[in-house]
């Protein structure tokens, strides 16, 4: 399984993105991060069904702080 | 679940955001006004710092200021407030004001007389000079329109028991746009968990230890039962229309001093007074026999009681709420009445 997120420190910002998105009519939702390897400790993760680089954009463009886009291959 | 939690957090923070035009990570959540009191004063300022305050702070700032002068960190200055003239009022702050002025806090309304200030104009004058404003909204958030975009503040610090309508052991700290503190405590914050160093990112930064959930679960919902009340205006206009009724009714009960030329022209939600001789604790202890709960003594204000005179027997006051009636106010001057007259001991 492969995850394409949009990596945020703080569930704020990853929050707000998500409230910001909305306004752009982008469907998104924060979850934790999926991937055991990172290593920030505990951090979010920005999910949608949109094109994640639109989404990403738009989160730059308004200057929210965020760890940028990260991928996750789940080994099964 | 712990994602749950927080997007109940993130909602009270959007909420508080939208009343008072903040940033969300700008809304710092703290224990009370006094903490957040506590960490703009103590956050804002270095060695040498000259801080102006004014003569009807409350407590909660006075004692944070005079505890930093008496460490020989900053020297501090009060500044008196004239109820009945704004502009002597800011001829006092002014010649006060001195080069190492970094610092001023104001208060809002005054929690003791219901006094509003003249914060704009004081404001205006502090982001003209570079003074760093810290605006205490104890008493005028949620009955005052305050906003951080539109109004020269720079840190507004609130309690969530009072205006807001959340439980006690609530406050919020809120921060203007490009304003930074010193952290006031540090520790978890959940996140940069494996660095040593505190985040230096909002409000992470100001946020350490596991969060108040439940109190500010039920600061959301006051906040949005705020909201649908109509807001400060009308809030303002229940609770000044139901003091005006009291005011009125008093007027004509002899022994009953309404400290009613501590007010402003601007209308406000506290009313101050006493019965008599008596000390303002007896007065408020034979109204509670009939279930009117007041606030007697010194109301955690020894500037503001010591500047206007009212040390000795300290005040009863009277603070009118959105979920009182007009029934509640003639039932308090009733009781006044009867107290000024002898017929209750």
């Amino acid at each position: 399984m492969n995850y394409t997120y949009i990596k945020f420190e703080s569930q704020t910002y990853g929050e707000k993105a998500v409230k910001l998105l909305l306004k752009h009519n982008i469907k998104s939702q924060l979850r934790r991060n999926p991937n055991p390897n990172h290593r920030q400790g505990c951090n979010f993760a920005l999910f949608t069904r949109d094109n994640i680089w639109n989404a990403y954009d738009i989160i730059r463009d308004n200057h929210i702080p965020n760890l940028g886009v990260e991928s996750y291959r789940e080994r099964l | 679940m712990t994602l749950q939690a927080g997007k109940k957090v993130f909602s009270c923070r959007s909420s508080l955001a939208s009343l008072f035009g903040a940033e969300e990570e700008r809304i710092i959540f703290t224990n009370n006004c006094t903490t957040a009191l506590n960490m703009a004063i103590k956050g804002s300022v270095r060695k040498g710092d000259h801080v102006l305050i004014s003569s009807l702070e409350h407590n909660s700032v006075l004692r944070p200021v005079h505890k930093l002068s008496e460490k020989g960190i900053i020297t501090y200055d009060v500044f008196e407030v004239n109820p009945l003239s704004d502009s002597e009022t800011f001829q006092n702050f002014l010649s006060l004001i001195r080069k190492e002025t970094s610092l001023v806090v104001c208060t809002m309304v005054s929690n003791v007389f219901g006094t509003v200030l003249p914060f704009e104009m004081l404001g205006r004058y502090c982001r003209m000079k570079n003074i760093r404003f810290v605006l205490d909204g104890a008493q005028g958030a949620g009955s005052h329109r305050i906003s951080m975009k539109k109004m020269p503040v720079d840190i507004l610090c609130l309690p969530g028991h009072k205006g807001l309508l959340g439980p006690m052991g609530t406050g919020v700290l809120i921060l203007g746009e490009g304003v930074d503190i010193e952290s006031f405590c540090e520790g978890g914050t959940g996140s940069n968990s494996l660095f040593e160093a505190q985040p230096d990112f909002y409000p992470d930064k100001l946020e350490s230890g596991t969060a108040n959930l439940p109190g500010i679960a039920g600061l959301y919902e006051g906040v949005e039962f705020l909201k649908c009340f109509g807001g400060e205006k009308a809030v303002l206009e229940k609770e000044h229309g139901l003091l005006s009724v009291l005011k009125e009714d008093l007027s004509v009960i002899p022994r009953v001093t309404v400290y009613d030329e501590m007010h402003s022209q601007s209308p406000s939600n506290v009313l101050s007074l006493n019965v008599g001789d008596r000390h303002s604790e007896q007065t408020a202890e034979l109204l509670d026999k009939f279930n009117i709960a007041v606030r007697a003594g010194y109301h955690c204000s020894y500037l503001a009681h010591n500047t206007y005179g009212t040390a000795e027997k300290g005040t009863v006051r009277v603070s009118t709420g959105i979920f009182n009636t007009k029934k509640d106010v003639k039932t308090l001057a009733f009781y006044l009445n009867k107290i000024a007259m002898g017929k209750i001991l």
